[in-house]
Parts: structure tokens; C-alpha cells; sequence
């Protein structure tokens, strides 16, 4: 159940990410940097990174919509 | 008797460029606070020598850093450690702020359990921001930085005006959150970068975080 949960957030935020312009970049302090494109293969590839900033974008939707957790 | 601050702000490369130019306005504040005395090593002097002289000689009791971390490190001028597990022992009795990356996933931990920081603030991950690839090298003047200065700032400011730990760290997670609601519109997004920025916004909401007491203040 929670994997099929995690599934279709994984869904929701690659459809997302698909929709901004691949190329433009988000900073890390660490001087590295990470395009929209970058992000999309991280989330495809089930890595850390991926998982947390599907994540993280699911923790913006539910601020944008009000929905407390 | 003045409090007593020491910050760290090198700016070698783009990353510390962006953290130099947030911290321009918590510094010209203190300047003008008689009852703060601030050992400001700034650029070049953001190195280890320096910051373990002045720690042991003026004993601040807020450390302000400013660079590049990982889980058990936050560094200075050009990469070199100033605090890792080696001289973790100088946090003792101190309020520590780190804005880096990682450091406090474990060199936080370390500082607070082993070595009895009184609190260590900082990011469980990385630290994350847009920038306007056009003003890279005039940081000051890059809009989108505009809220991940703000909530810098935020930080700091109430961590300098006395209020503790808990409640600096809730002020600047409602403001990353008030961000998130309200940043931007079409109108003034010609690129599409709102939707990056917000999300950088919730990524440094969700890893922002202290280890020790939360009610200790500056």
C-alpha cells in the first residue's frame, strides 16, 4: 500500500516536472547544480535524491493546497 | 558586557558568492548594536587559524557559518575545513548556525551530544537556491535569491535579537512556508523559474533543523 502510494506520487511529480522547462537549474550550496532534466532522472532511477525531492514536492502541494498534515 | 559573535563568510565561487551577498544586510545591522561585539571573518580570513584563534581569545557565544558543508564539515576560504569532528570541542557552551549544506545530519549531533554545544542549527541536506543565471556575478542584485535571502535573514535577525532557538527556527519555517503560497506569478516569471523556486523553498523547510536545547538564546 505504501509503495503503491509512493507510486502514484512518483507519477504526479514526474508529470509536474515534465510540464517546466528542462534545462533551468536549481543551486545546491555545494557549488553543484541541477537541471529540471536532472531531477526527472533521479526520481526514473529510484536514487535518494529522487526520493526525497518526490518527497519534498509532495510536501509543497500540500502547502500550496492548504492540506495540513 | 557585549554578546559576542563570530561569523564566517568566505566568497571564493558562486556558492559562497550567493551566501557572502545574504549575509551583507545581518552584518550591516550588528554594526550598528553597541551591545554586540562581532569578530567578522570575512573572505580570506574564513580560515581555520583564525577562527580557532578567535574562539579561544573573544569566546563568542553564537558561531555564524557561512560555506560549503557535508555531513561532518562546514568549510571556509577555498574548501579548508574550519569545523569538523577534529575541533568539534569548540562548541562547547556555544549556539552554533551553519548555513551549509548537510552539517547537521551529523557534525550538529556530534556538537550537541559529545562535545555539549548548547544548540546547532543547520540543514539536514542541502542547502538550496535559484539563481538568475544573468546575475551571477552580481548576486546582490538577483531576484531570484530575493526569498532565500529573506529567510536567511529571518534566521539570523531573530536569532540576534534574542529570541531562542525553537522559535527561530518555527518564525523561519512559517516564513518559508508563507514563500511558498505567495511567490510570484506568471507576470513576473519570464523564464519559469516560480515553480523551481518554490520547490527549493520546501526543500530547505523540510531539512532546516536543530539538534540540543530549544530554548537557549543569543
Amino acid at each position: 500500500m505504501k509503495n503503491e502510494l509512493y507510486e502514484g506520487q512518483k507519477e504526479l511529480v514526474l508529470a509536474r516536472l515534465k510540464t517546466l522547462n528542462t534545462n533551468s537549474k536549481i543551486m545546491l550550496g555545494g557549488d553543484k547544480e541541477y537541471t529540471v532534466k536532472d531531477m526527472i532522472k533521479h526520481i526514473e532511477d529510484n536514487d535518494d535524491f529522487g526520493r526525497k525531492v518526490v518527497e519534498v514536492q509532495i510536501k509543497m502541494l500540500k502547502i500550496l493546497t492548504n492540506i495540513r498534515e | 558586557m557585549p554578546k559576542k559573535l563570530l561569523i564566517t563568510r568566505p566568497n571564493y565561487d558562486v556558492a559562497t558568492s550567493y551566501l557572502y551577498s545574504f549575509s551583507k544586510e545581518i552584518i550591516k545591522k550588528i554594526k550598528g548594536v553597541k551591545e554586540i561585539h562581532m569578530a567578522d571573518l570575512q573572505l580570506a580570513k574564513a580560515n581555520r587559524n583564525n577562527f580557532t584563534t578567535v574562539l579561544s581569545k573573544q569566546n563568542p557565544s553564537l558561531i555564524f557559518l557561512n560555506g560549503h558543508g557535508d555531513t561532518t564539515s562546514v568549510t571556509g576560504h577555498k574548501d579548508e575545513s574550519i569545523l569538523d569532528e577534529k575541533n568539534i570541542n569548540l562548541t562547547k557552551d556555544r549556539i552554533v548556525y551553519a548555513l551549509a549544506c548537510d552539517s547537521l545530519e551529523k557534525l550538529g549531533k556530534i556538537a550537541v551530544t559529545k562535545e555539549k554545544a548548547k544548540a546547532y542549527i543547520g540543514y539536514r541536506a542541502s542547502f538550496m537556491f535559484v539563481k538568475d543565471p544573468s546575475r551571477t556575478s552580481s548576486p546582490d542584485k538577483d531576484k531570484n535569491a530575493m526569498p532565500f535571502r529573506k529567510a536567511c535573514f529571518t534566521l539570523i535577525n531573530s536569532l540576534i535579537d534574542g529570541e531562542n532557538v525553537s522559535k527561530v527556527i518555527e518564525k523561519t519555517k512559517s516564513q518559508y512556508e508563507e514563500m511558498i503560497r505567495s511567490y510570484g506569478t506568471s507576470e513576473d516569471d519570464p523564464y519559469g523559474d516560480v515553480p523551481l523556486i518554490r520547490f527549493a523553498l520546501a526543500w530547505d523547510l523540510e531539512f532546516l533543523g536543530m539538534e540540543g536545547d530549544p530554548s537557549v538564546s543569543f
